[in-house]
């Protein structure tokens, strides 16, 4: 598994942070990030707790794979308060408990960021640490 | 699939040789046969020639290819399944041994191949030879040619009977090609055996490969399907070593597509769609590397998302629906095919770039570009399927090209690549997953907006500004509502190209401004060229743009992405001023330009149009001028301008409208309140450029914008209401502008009701800013309903008659009361007032002047007060105010006369019972909320009516609880009387009742003569208004109820006693009618059959006329009877008459006596009318 992107979406679907292994792809990648709220909506309303197809999955953020594209693989995750994590990966085989893991560790590293009281909420993401913390994630550090 | 030649894309179907003479080839041809591919022979020499079987076993370990180009056609063109030979029928017995010799010849050639044949033996119409002939000849024939019935048939053909023998044919011919086919698979399964499955996998490829195009040319789909995964298995088992990636990947093209088509045949949708991802797979696995050659990747890729996506295109849309995952969207293949495709551009551009020079050098005669996909599958002498020399010439596809160096291939690939229309392509390709997306997931807007904008930017790229700038317009709203101003900024940048190219200016200027928003991830460069550029168009000084004209108006609304290029902030320094006060109104402005910018003019607008000012501001500080009006700017350029100049603006914080990014500046403004009441600021407006020209940015939060609905209106979360609620400039941006503070004021105080008939008092509250003593006056305007006292004129006139009095009479009690309490009688004799003059009103302190108001009349009235006020003789101000008072009746009355009978009270006959006493019962309601002493109430009757036997009063129902009390009253209606100092406290929303008893005297008696010779007089007049009103009927009034009341203090420290009211309440008159006739009626109670009884009718005639009686006695058969029966007489005055009746009774039991009726000829009535049935019991005759 190669993870080629991460982002993180606002409550009004603004990105507040995107990170992009590949610099010059940047562009492309950002297009499928924004096209990833279109399955984001689709999917949570399955998962609100005032749908009745939601018994199962209430406490479950994680969306799973959200959408393909021809040499890419997209993941999404909703927090509770309306954040949208998207992971987007190569083509390869993935387990799923592993992406679970792995988005919601990047939940916890978002909520310490958010949580401090310099942040202001909805705005881009621009703490370094917090980049710092998302490469050790991903295993680039 | 117009890519592919149709060989590769339709079903594969047997060839059918056919040898003889045009006219019976005819036959067949023109009969329909389905499904059947008819071939011309002469002779067998046009076969492709016979491998030699040895070639196989001596064939190399691994082969030089997978597929070989020609073996398809070969199947398909050249070599039949079956052929069919014509015979005439006479022939096979005139020419017998022609026949068998050819037939040999034939068997013989095509037993080598394998080939069956079909001997069509065609019987004319005028043929007379029998079946069973022809059968003997045929035998005959076989035992000589030894006729093998495996390798081929004998089918007849009567002309006679088309249908039959069209059949016959076809069943042979179908016979014989499931045989052919089958021995062929046979034939390659046995092949097998001798090679190696992991070694030799491209063989086996090769094989599979075979007998799945053998079982499809059957329509054996399932077979063929299971044969082609197979050969597809071993292809992906083939080590890139042993073969080229390019032949790889153009063999698996082919079989994916005969697989894709077998599934497609199957209706098995879902497994068509797993083969393609693995397919796909596959093809990333093969890719090649290096960037040079990554765009052969992306042709390869980009061809197969579309054959499937055109594939599926075929598939009915209900047909699709079991395909329940991401895949399921045709777009998704389009969309996919479109991203290879633009990527394989943006590849080819560059490599165009970097080997220009190569490329034109190469001048080499290329076939088109378009049919570069037909590379996969052609016909030439090259060997095998995707192998690297088989580029040909246009002008004789059939002769190759000799190999040359690598090099040369891929310099020839590239520049056919070059050469490829691709923006054709890629628009074709994301128009059809933008139709498809939109048809079939039309929630997926974003998706749809990516799609969009690549649609966008290919028509950018391809110089089609305008279908360009109409799908930027369309996407930019969404990525704008989203926020993504990353992307946003790309798609702006592309329509301010647009824009340029197309000379909208306006758009232009839009996209600019938008770029310019510090929230935008322009670079910092690109924004400081572009504000450059934006100030060189409002300047003129651009060659290229022509300057903005008119000028554009941009609105900042908070909305609006352009907002925060400058934030205008605007308040007044203080809520409220008072008239003539200077307001002073701060604003600041924050740029976010990126570099400084310079303002002309800057605009402020106000509810109130004469506060409206342009500021203009030229580049020398001291030409800053200040205008009032816009119409009169050109007027006060030169005059007054710097005088103006220096009371509006403060040098200190202003220097001229040059902002500075990310730096406030600050402004204030000095007006002067020329009005009265709230002054808003509507509108701030900035002009970047001049008269000529420029850009107005506008703050106008009161006007709704209609360009609003581009970026806001689509987001479900836009609240419309609460955006045009919300539509204000922060707090203080209004003033409230009051009445200069007045030197006087005067108020009115009075917190309780006024009643009618009292003495209400009013208190008039006068205080004065000003430092000096003044004078006022007081002027009240005459009112007919009101009158209007002065406490003080009361009490002069008081002090004159107590100082008269007071010599008189030694009462001392009453002259402390005096003091509060204001006599009617004194007041009566008071003229009311109509001016006050109230001197000396000392500064800051309320002046407290009483009056009191008197109404008798209910309602409300105006009290018009004209208040003037001098200091030294000089008048400083006068002003009118206006207050209502409101005149109520504290009480409600109700009155009842209880001892009267119903009757006697509806004649009126009050006169009947002198002797008797009556009461005279009256309730009062309380409706205020004032409490109230009772001080007295009191009966005055008429003069001689009656007296007063005795009251009471009690308290008949209350709302709360309390014991019910009785009072007793003396005679004169006074609660005091017994010497106790006790007053009924009258409490809110209680009913008390009041009762007298009345003797009434000899008021008829002694007054009769003359009461009713007036009455009579009155009644006269009346008469011809009311009919029923007769000589004997009269109203009279018994008299009044007068009540005593004051109101309570009930505040215990109002030191203020309130007056006493006295208000009359007339009881309602009474009616009285006078009868003039009476009738009494004497009868014995019982009697007996056949005695006699008297019955005694006595009319009075109580006046001093003579009255006439009509009687009339109508018959009955129960008694017999003697006297008057119908007659007319006349009674004296004063006197009585009797008429006596004898009756016999003739039946017995109870029984009514006769009736009879005494009318009243004057009047019409009937005397008797209430006496009409007597009944009387009569016994029966009595025994003897």
């Amino acid at each position: 598994m190669k993870i080629v992107s991460i982002a993180i979406l606002g409550k009004k679907n603004n990105p507040l942070y995107v990170y992009v292994s590949n610099e010059e792809n940047k562009r492309k990648f950002e297009y499928i990030i924004h096209t990833s709220l279109d399955f984001f909506e689709e999917k949570v309303p399955l998962i609100s707790p005032l749908s009745k197809k939601s018994t199962q999955n209430q406490n479950d953020m994680y969306l799973g794979h959200l959408f393909p594209t021809e040499d890419y693989k997209v993941y999404g995750y909703l927090t509770n308060t309306n954040y949208k994590l998207v992971c987007i990966i190569d083509d390869s085989e993935i387990k799923e408990q592993e992406m679970k893991t792995l988005l919601n560790n990047l939940h916890t590293i978002l909520v310490d960021t958010i949580c401090n009281p310099f942040y202001i909420t909805d705005e881009p993401i621009t703490s370094k640490t917090f980049h710092l913390k998302i490469l050790d994630l991903i295993g680039k550090k | 699939m117009n890519t592919y030649h149709k060989d590769l894309v339709s079903q594969p179907l047997p060839l059918i040789g056919l040898i003889g003479e045009e006219s019976q080839k005819s036959l067949l041809k023109n009969s329909s046969f389905e499904n059947h591919k008819f071939l011309s022979f002469q002779n067998l020499s046009k076969l492709p020639k016979k491998k030699n079987n040895t070639k196989q076993f001596s064939e190399s370990y691994q082969p030089d290819g997978i597929l070989k180009t020609n073996w398809v056609q070969k199947q398909l063109h050249q070599i039949p399944s079956v052929f069919i030979k014509f015979f005439v029928a006479d022939d096979l017995f005139n020419q017998e041994n022609f026949v068998v010799s050819h037939i040999s010849t034939l068997f013989r050639a095509l037993k080598e191949r394998n080939i069956k044949i079909i001997f069509l033996i065609i019987v004319p119409f005028e043929s007379t030879i029998a079946n069973e002939q022809f059968e003997n000849q045929i035998l005959t024939i076989k035992q000589k040619t030894q006729f093998d019935s495996r390798q081929g048939s004998f089918v007849f053909w009567h002309e006679s009977k088309p249908k039959e023998s069209r059949e016959a044919v076809l069943i042979n011919l179908k016979e014989m090609i499931n045989r052919h086919l089958k021995e062929k698979i046979r034939k390659v399964k046995k092949n097998r055996d001798f090679y190696m499955k992991k070694t030799q996998a491209s063989i086996f490829v090769r094989l599979y490969f075979k007998c799945g195009f053998y079982s499809e040319m059957q329509g054996e789909y399932k077979a063929s399907l299971k044969y082609y995964l197979r050969s597809y298995k071993f292809l992906s088992n083939i080590s890139i070593r042993h073969t080229s990636q390019t032949e790889l990947r153009s063999v698996c093209e082919v079989i994916n597509l005969r697989i894709l088509f077998q599934y497609l045949k199957l209706n098995q949708y879902s497994k068509a769609v797993d083969q393609f991802q693995e397919h796909v797979s596959f093809g990333k696995r093969i890719e090649l590397a290096g960037q040079d050659y990554k765009f052969l990747s992306l042709i390869w890729f980009s061809q197969q998302y579309k054959v499937f996506a055109n594939y599926l295109e075929l598939v009915p849309t209900e047909k699709l629906s079991p395909i329940k995952n991401c895949y399921e969207n045709i777009g998704f293949y389009y969309n996919s095919a479109a991203n290879y495709a633009i990527e394989r551009k943006s590849i080819v551009q560059t490599l165009k770039a970097k080997h220009k020079k190569k490329l034109s050098k190469l001048n080499v005669k290329m076939f088109h570009p378009s049919s570069i996909y037909e590379r996969v599958y052609d016909f030439s002498n090259c060997n095998y399927i995707g192998q690297p020399n088989w580029i040909l010439t246009l002008d004789d596809p059939l002769q190759v090209v000799n190999k040359q160096t690598e090099d040369d291939d891929y310099f020839r690939e590239l520049y056919s690549e070059t050469q490829f229309d691709h923006s054709t392509e890629n628009l074709h390709l994301l128009r059809k997953a933008y139709r498809n997306y939109s048809e079939q997931n039309p929630h997926s807007e974003r998706l749809i907006t990516t799609i969009a904008t690549k649609i966008a930017k290919e028509y950018f790229e391809e110089g089609e500004f305008k279908f360009a700038t109409k799908f930027i317009e369309h996407i930019s709203g969404k990525f704008r509502q989203d926020k993504w101003n990353n992307v946003l900024s790309t798609v702006l940048l592309y329509s301010l190209e647009c824009g340029l190219q197309l000379k909208n200016w306006r758009d232009f200027i839009k996209c600019l401004l938008e770029l310019l928003v510090p929230k935008m991830n322009t670079q910092e460069e690109t924004k400081a060229i572009l504000q450059s550029k934006l100030i060189s168009i409002i300047n003129g000084s651009e060659k290229e743009i022509q300057k903005l004209k008119p000028h554009e108006i941009i609105n900042m609304d908070p909305h609006f992405p352009i907002s925060s290029l400058i934030s205008c902030k605007v308040h007044f320094t203080q809520p409220h001023a008072s008239l003539n006060e200077n307001i002073y109104l701060k604003l600041s402005f924050e740029s976010n330009f990126p570099k400084p910018i310079t303002f002309k003019k800057l605009y402020l607008d106000f509810n109130i149009s004469s506060y409206n000012r342009i500021i203009i501001f030229s580049e020398d500080e001291k030409n800053k001028e200040v205008e009032n009006n816009e119409k009169t700017e050109e007027v006060n350029t030169e005059k007054g301008s710097i005088q103006e100049n220096e009371n509006l603006i403060e040098k200190d914080n202003v220097s001229n409208l040059i902002f500075n990014p990310n730096k406030k500046s600050c402004f204030k403004f000095q007006f002067q309140a020329s009005h009265i009441g709230k002054l808003k600021i509507r509108a701030i407006k900035l002009l970047l450029g001049d008269e000529d020209g420029g850009i107005y940015f506008i703050w106008n939060p009161f006007e709704f914008n209609s360009n609003l609905t581009l970026n806001n209106l689509n987001d479900e979360n836009f609240n419309y209401e609460n955006y045009k609620k919300n539509r204000d400039f922060p707090n203080r941006s209004t003033i409230e502008i009051l009445r200069p503070l007045k030197n006087f004021n005067l108020r009115i105080e009075s917190q309780q009701p006024a009643f009618v008939g009292e003495l209400f008092q009013i208190n008039l509250i006068l205080e004065t800013n000003s430092d000096h003593l003044m004078n006022s006056e007081l002027v009240f305007e005459k009112t007919k309903k009101m009158k209007l006292f002065s406490l003080d004129q009361y009490n002069s006139s008081k002090g004159v008659k107590e100082s008269n009095e007071t010599n008189e009479t030694n009462e001392t009690n009453e002259t402390n009361e005096s003091n509060e309490i204001i006599d009617n009688k004194l007041l009566n004799e008071i003229e009311p007032i109509s001016n006050l003059q109230i001197m000396e009103i000392k500064p800051q302190i309320e002046k407290k002047i009483i009056i009191f108001v008197k109404s008798e009349h209910e309602g409300i009235f105006d009290l018009n007060i004209k208040f003037k006020y001098l200091h030294k003789l000089l008048y400083k101000g006068i002003f009118n105010e206006k207050y209502s008072i409101n005149f109520t009746h504290p009480f409600e009355q109700n009155f009842n006369f209880y001892s009267l009978s119903k009757e006697i009270l509806n004649k009126g006959s009050l006169y009947l019972l002198n002797k008797q006493n009556f009461i005279l019962s009256s309730e009062l309601i309380m409706y205020t909320q004032s409490q109230l002493i009772l001080k007295e109430i009191n009966l005055v009757l008429n003069d001689g009516f009656g007296e007063i036997v005795g009251k009471s009063f009690e308290k008949i129902k209350s709302d709360v609880n309390i014991p019910v009390e009785n009072k007793k009253v003396n005679g004169n209606g006074n609660f005091n009387d017994s010497g106790e100092d006790e007053n009924v406290n009258l409490k809110p929303n209680e009913i008390y009742q009041t009762c007298f008893y009345l003797k009434p005297n000899s008021f008829f008696q002694s007054n009769e003569k003359n009461n009713m010779q007036k009455k009579t007089i009155k009644n006269k007049r009346n008469k011809r208004k009311s009919k029923k009103q007769t000589n004997y009927e009269q109203e009279v009034n018994i008299g009044n109820i007068i009540i005593q009341y004051q109101r309570k203090n009930v505040n215990k420290n109002e030191n203020f006693k309130h007056f006493l009211i006295t208000k009359k309440i007339l009881i309602p008159k009474v009616k009285f009618v006078k009868k003039v006739l009476t009738v009494d009626i004497n009868f014995p109670s019982q009697g007996r059959v056949g005695e006699q009884l008297v019955s005694e009718y006595l009319i009075h005639n109580h006046s001093d006329n003579f009255q006439k009686v009509m009687v009339h006695v109508s018959h009955s058969e129960e008694f017999l009877f003697s006297g008057f029966v119908d007659t007319t007489f006349q009674i004296l005055p004063r006197s009585t008459r009797k008429i006596y009746y004898n009756l016999i009774p003739i039946i017995s039991g109870h029984l009514s006596l006769p009736s009879v009726k005494i009318f009243d000829t004057h009047s019409g009535s009937e005397l008797t009318e209430t006496k009409k049935n007597f009944n009387i019991f009569v016994f029966p005759t009595q025994k003897k």
